[in-house]
């Protein structure tokens, strides 16, 4: 990813609505968000307007879609329709909530050993190798297996997965700043770390940051609902749309809709976060952003 | 070049190590107990100490460890804490067709995900570039599960060419079944070359953009021949090295293609052992697991150093 022009860029407000406006303008980023706000809905209110209880069952299981259940029954005779709208929201807290604990280590620890280049920044380097060495869904696998499943505890794994990464791309983006004459300035002017930190670092990086973060949400998303459709997720009662695909998977002939609809939404989700961040970092690379300077 | 591939070994070596206590600990000193969860909520505590003598697991933690990578060093990976098997007969056949498997995958996926990198990278900003590129980018977004329940569904429901679920009969030869292979190979070569796609075009764009390539540009050399004697090579040891990071993601995806066409690999092992809390058999496949990935990276590093002579300085 390169940096010269986040770094140059303005980090006043009207320069961040700016690069929202390009980006929306393009295409490309006005479909990705699209998609993206789609799921949102789906995800936040359909809770509120499911028209069955997620465990009633409603009629023999793997109905096609009739008055009753728009879009079928699932494996055990439940609406499949209810069960999609209430799949989404646990979905995503535990995504988001991931990738915030992952940025909070991450992002800290990276800006930390940016500025204190030192014995410390060996030692995390080693430390960040070895966590990468291990395939991701292994990480999940092994703590899951230690610890018992349960959404707090996928939480968990997730973020012990994300944070590496965020500590490379934090710690390399914010090298790229600390070697510049204003943090040397800052420094020698005697400003605080956290000062430097909050004003001089964060203000340059915090767009590829942006970037960064809605990737780790959406590969939070897939391991996430990975693990769930390994049926490793939380357990059975409440649906999530990766544990829906792998329940109704078996009655995939006689009733598709209890695995397609999930399978679209969880492909509209991560096809449209790339989309946008794309355009986002292409648009960054670029240097289009218009009226920020 | 020789204290490289030494330095190289002995860094990877290292990994292994960390690996390994990383895992080992990891697993082991997480709030879970295994004994209670192989036996069950109705076991007695004089059960449950007697499991715990059988199983070693009254020992200290260290002296578990020792004990645990002593054996796997001489190929003895323990035993499963349900039943008692042996961890290398559980998954021994089991191994064979994940190898398999993933070899299927790469002869297609490799080929494939290297030369439309090359292409859309050479051509960037054109159109074969920009249908690649999106292309990938949707496949790549898509996690594996979706790929695969898409293909069950296209080619073993709608129009059925090939089995829905991969059963492997063991007492016939693998050869002679090759069809069960199809549809989960077919996924991962979606998935993977996808990403091989986009981190190839990155690379070959990145060769592109160096100061040498422009030289010979304006030196009048024909731009095949810029593309072929003077980018490719040098594009060649980051490519190695990408290849060797997306093994890694593979086996992540393995893992869920084995799970979507019950195919009966190492992948399949794992997920059940980490269902039962089998500790014993997911330590020892985590390690196996992660073992294959280092070794892939080391292989790719040095590989990229002999293409590259520079690389060596840097380490």
């Amino acid at each position: 990813m390169t940096l010269s022009p986040a770094v140059e860029a303005s980090p006043s407000p009207k320069g961040a609505r700016s690069l929202v406006w390009t980006v929306l303008r393009q295409p490309q980023g006005a479909v990705g968000a699209l998609m993206l706000a789609l799921v949102a809905v789906v995800a936040l209110i359909g809770p509120l307007v499911a028209p069955h209880d997620i465990r009633t069952v409603v009629g023999i299981p793997l109905a096609h879609p009739s008055h009753a259940a728009r879009l079928g029954t699932d494996v055990l005779g439940r609406d499949v329709l209810s069960r999609v709208l209430n799949g989404g929201l646990t979905l995503l807290a535990v995504a988001i909530s991931a990738t915030l604990l992952a940025y909070l280590v991450g992002a800290c620890w990276g800006m930390a050993v940016s500025l204190r280049s030192s014995a410390l920044d060996v030692v995390s380097i080693g430390v960040v190798d070895v966590l990468l060495s291990l395939p991701p869904l292994v990480i999940g696998l092994v703590l899951l297996a230690g610890a018992g499943s349960g959404n707090v505890t996928i939480a968990l794994a997730l973020a012990v997965i994300q944070a590496p990464r965020v500590f490379r791309i934090v710690r390399a983006a914010s090298r790229e700043v600390a070697a510049q004459d204003f943090v040397e300035a800052a420094t020698a002017r005697g400003d605080s770390m956290w000062s430097v930190v909050r004003r001089d670092i964060l203000a340059n990086i915090w767009t590829p940051m942006l970037t960064d973060f809605g990737l780790r949400v959406t590969s939070s998303v897939i391991l996430f609902s990975s693990l769930s459709f390994l049926g490793l997720g939380a357990p059975p009662p409440s649906p999530d749309w990766g544990q829906m695909i792998s329940e109704n998977q078996i009655g995939i002939v006689t009733q598709p809709w209890g695995v397609v609809v999930p399978v679209v939404l969880i492909a509209v989700l991560s096809v449209g976060t790339n989309l946008l961040t794309d355009t986002f970092s292409r648009t960054m690379n670029n240097g289009a952003v218009g009226g920020g300077r | 070049m020789a204290r490289f591939v030494v330095v190289r070994l002995l860094a990877g070596a290292a990994t292994m190590w960390a690996v390994s206590v990383l895992l080992f600990f990891g697993i082991n000193l997480l709030p879970g107990d295994p004994a209670a969860a192989a036996l069950g909520s109705s076991a007695t505590p004089a059960q449950l100490a007697q499991y715990r003598i059988e199983f070693g697991l009254n020992r200290p933690i260290t002296v578990r460890y020792a004990d645990w990578l002593g054996g796997v060093l001489h190929g003895d990976l323990g035993r499963s804490f349900p039943s008692g098997t042996p961890v290398t007969e559980l998954v021994g056949p089991r191994i064979g067709y994940t190898a398999l498997l993933a070899l299927l995958t790469l002869l297609v996926l490799v080929p494939l995900g290297v030369s439309l990198g090359v292409l859309s990278g050479t051509r960037e900003g054109g159109r074969t570039d920009r249908v690649t590129s999106m292309v990938t980018l949707i496949l790549a977004a898509t996690p594996e599960f979706v790929i695969a329940a898409a293909l069950m569904l296209l080619l073993a429901v709608w129009i059925p060419i090939f089995p829905r679920v991969s059963l492997i009969d063991t007492g016939s030869p693998v050869g002679g079944q090759l069809r069960v292979f199809v549809l989960p190979a077919l996924t991962l070569v979606a998935a993977g070359a996808a990403q091989t796609c986009r981190m190839i075009r990155a690379c070959v764009i990145d060769v592109l953009e160096q100061p040498y390539i422009a030289m010979a540009r304006l030196k009048g050399v024909p731009e095949r021949q810029v593309i072929w004697r003077h980018a490719l090579p040098n594009a060649l040891g980051p490519t190695l090295q990408v290849l060797a990071i997306n093994l890694g993601w593979l086996f992540g995806g393995v893992v869920v293609v084995e799970a979507v066409f019950e195919f009966p690999g190492v992948g399949r092992a794992l997920t059940q052992a980490v269902a039962e809390r089998d500790v014993a058999v997911v330590q020892s496949l985590a390690l196996i697991v992660t073992g294959v990935f280092v070794v892939g990276s080391v292989v790719a590093d040095i590989a990229a150093s002999v293409l590259n002579p520079r690389l060596r300085r840097h380490l």
